[in-house]
């Protein structure tokens, strides 16, 4: 196994060092994984790295890990900071401890997988892709997405999937609250199976079947910036009268 | 306000009809034109009554706008959503003057005599700074706001002049990208259409925080204008209003700037410069953040800015005009001691050279044109962008309508405005007696008036009084 050691070298030198042996090896056709040491929560860790390679951090990254990589596949053995894999575009991100709030904004493509939970506004904008939080995630999940799926096997938080465009959020267990312009169901014909295939791929021993599909509602958003709280005095009226009787 | 009906232009094609926002124009089977004139249609129509054309009594802010807008809002319980920009009068440059060399300094020939243009933006961190022959670029404008025979015409206009052009939010369109000289890439909350092939792709990068025409609120683009094609390009539905989201999901402060620009930089290998974009707010504080966060550089926008779509109270009511927040950005830049290393663009109304020259004298490296440009491919500022039928080709989806748009044509009126603009910088710079219009200087204005001094801290012409703090040159 080839060894990279960060120690000392600034996110600049990590990202041009690294990326050159991983051009290298990827050209001799090693197939093994790199063993990334001493990474310090490095913030930018191999942004836009198009090399198909194995790496595998030893430690925690900080900020912005994996940032539109296309092609790497990248194991964190502790915790991903916030916006892991932003805009990735390829290739295959696992975080196996927690991964901070914003998790894979705006991603294109590949999987994103956090084997612990994840913080708020998970897959913001997501318009391609898997990204799987086998935790919980926080509020604001899937907001304002455009494709691809978030799968989320522990619950989720408030306003999940608020505003979506397109693609599908997966929630198993308790979902603390859904945002607006969606509608939740069974999953449409043929992702039932893109998910249970997931799902296998990833060993969690879970069924399709036990997931709550979230989707937009089709036709045009609405929203609504002034919502008096009050009640009308003939609403009131009603309701005392009926309390009366 | 009296409408007429020219027999001779007329084509009977009936897009006035569809254009106007009020339903008020008929056709009327033998009429010999599509409408009748709008002293008929106000007299047979009680809703708009007289006040269409402006009671004479009318007074009190009573006006027919506010009555219409009154009635509208009535009718839809909605604010209501116009293109273009602001109607309100605000300061501006023309409330400012220059002083011509005579005595106390030469002028420089105007046609025989050297002047350079040449800009340099974005070389304060980054190793390939933009360098563009005039200190004009074509702003910010989507392709879903504008057509793709706009976009295309604009870039290639701005690529004869030798500048730049910004895509604006919705994507790098690739006949945008092939037919520019030097690509500015805005990275939008919405992220539509953008990836790492765009930043690939592009010159400079510019992360925008606010707009100029409607700061705190992004995006408008109403199903109107989302065809299929916009759909498919940007990955919405099609037919739906798109809200675009005004934070970016991934900067919820300084901090976050600091690490966006971190990322950008290490994609780049530091060679591309990265920009930020705000709408005229706290000016003083937003531009000394963009500063410390590691900015090459900034752009102001202004009021005056224009849109695509946004609400008319946010249009007529929110931030600054372009004069007094370009003052503010430069004292701003000059208290933090990097006025010269920061490259600081202003836009929002810029219109002619004098406003250019003035830009650039009060410390602006560069202005930014927006409406001027489409004004000069044909549109004629009617403020109906938002309803996506725009006659010229230029605001509209429409197959048909954007037919109308001559790209060549476009391309060829977008870059003579650019060069006529220059000229004019140029002429105003040598008459001041300098020999790169970059060197015009605040020293060389005046305020024309109470106003604009007490804004500028310019002194008043004919005095050398300013109302509050002096600007710079005592």
């Amino acid at each position: 196994m080839v060894e990279f050691d960060c120690a000392g070298l600034t996110p600049r030198e990590v990202n041009a060092r690294l990326g050159a042996l991983a051009f290298e090896l990827a050209a001799a056709g090693y197939n093994e994984e790199i063993l990334v040491l001493h990474p310090h929560a490095m913030h930018n860790f191999c942004v836009g790295l198009k090399t198909p390679v194995r790496l595998r951090v030893q430690g925690s990254l900080g900020s912005y890990a994996g940032g539109f990589m296309n092609g790497p596949q990248i194991v964190i053995s502790g915790n991903a900071g916030w916006y892991a894999g932003d805009n990735m575009m390829g290739g295959s991100l696992i975080v196996e401890g927690n991964a901070g709030s914003n998790t894979g904004p705006s991603m294109i493509g590949g999987m994103l997988r956090v084997r612990g939970k994840a913080g708020n506004r998970v897959g913001y904008a997501l318009k391609g892709g898997s990204l799987i939080v086998e935790g919980s995630a926080g509020f604001e999940t899937g907001k304002m997405m455009m494709g691809g799926r978030i799968v989320l096997c522990e619950g989720v938080g408030r306003k999940v999937g608020e505003s979506m465009y397109g693609g599908f959020i997966h929630v198993r267990g308790r979902i603390e609250g859904l945002g607006g312009n969606i509608e939740t169901g069974e999953p449409p014909p043929g992702e039932r199976e893109v998910l249970q295939a997931l799902l296998d791929e990833i060993g969690a021993g879970l069924k399709a079947g036990e997931f709550t599909t979230i989707k937009p509602r089709p036709g045009k958003h609405s929203y609504k910036i002034f919502t008096p709280g009050h009640r009308p005095r003939e609403m009131r009226a009603e309701k005392e009268e009926g309390a009366a009787r | 306000m009296k409408i007429r009906w020219n027999p001779e232009t007329c084509t009977d094609c009936g897009a006035c009809i569809d254009a106007c926002p009020t339903g008020a124009l008929i056709r009327e089977e033998g009429a010999g034109g599509a409408a009748r004139s709008a002293a008929d249609i106000a007299a047979a129509a009680p809703v708009t009554g007289g006040n269409v054309l402006g009671s004479p009594l009318a007074g009190g802010g009573w006006s027919a706008a506010a009555i219409a807008e009154i009635r509208e809002k009535a009718r839809t319980g909605s604010h209501r959503i116009r293109g273009c920009g602001s109607t309100r009068k605000v300061p501006h440059f023309d409330d400012l003057i220059f002083l011509p060399a005579q005595l106390s300094r030469l002028s420089i020939d105007t046609y025989r005599e050297e002047c350079r243009t040449r800009t340099v933006i974005g070389g304060r961190f980054a190793s390939k700074p933009l360098v563009l022959e005039t200190p004009i670029l074509i702003g910010a404008m989507s392709y879903g706001a504008l057509s793709k025979e706009a976009k295309t015409a604009l870039a290639k206009g701005s690529a004869m002049a030798g500048t730049a052009i910004n895509n604006g939010e919705g994507g790098l369109l690739p006949e945008e990208r092939a037919n520019s000289y030097l690509q500015i890439l805005q990275i939008t909350p919405g992220r539509f259409g953008f990836s790492l092939a765009s930043i690939e792709q592009a010159d400079a990068l510019e992360i925008i925080v606010g707009i100029g025409a409607k700061p705190g609120l992004t995006g408008h683009l109403m199903a109107e204008k989302i065809s299929r094609e916009i759909a498919d390009f940007r990955g919405i539905p099609a037919g739906i209003d798109l809200h675009s989201h005004p934070r970016h999901s991934d900067i919820f402060g300084a901090d976050d700037l600091v690490l966006k620009i971190d990322e950008l930089r290490e994609l780049t290998r530091g060679e591309k410069p990265i920009l930020l974009k705000v709408a005229a707010g706290r000016v003083k504080e937003d531009v000394k953040i963009a500063a410390k966060v590691g900015a090459d550089g900034i752009t102001i926008d202004g009021s005056q800015g224009g849109t695509g779509a946004a609400p008319v109270v946010a249009l007529d009511h929110l931030g600054h005009p372009t004069l007094p927040a370009l003052v503010q950005a430069v004292r701003a830049l000059e208290e933090m001691g990097v006025k010269d290393e920061m490259s600081l663009l202003v836009s929002g109304g810029i219109k002619d050279g004098a406003d250019v020259a003035k830009a650039l004298a009060i410390g602006a490296d560069a202005v930014l044109l927006g409406t001027a440009a489409l004004v000069a491919m044909g549109c004629n500022v009617c403020f109906e962008c938002h309803k996506g039928r725009c006659q010229f080709g230029i605001g509209t989806q429409d197959p048909g309508l954007k037919a109308r748009l001559n790209v060549d044509e476009g391309a060829r009126k977008v870059a003579n405005l650019i060069t006529a603009m220059t000229n004019e910088a140029v002429i105003l710079a040598k008459a001041c007696g300098k020999t790169d219009v970059h060197n015009l200087e605040r020293e060389d204005l005046r305020s024309l008036t109470l106003e604009s001094c007490a804004m500028t801290g310019i002194p008043l012409i004919g005095t050398d009084y300013t109302f509050g703090r002096p600007f710079g040159f005592f």
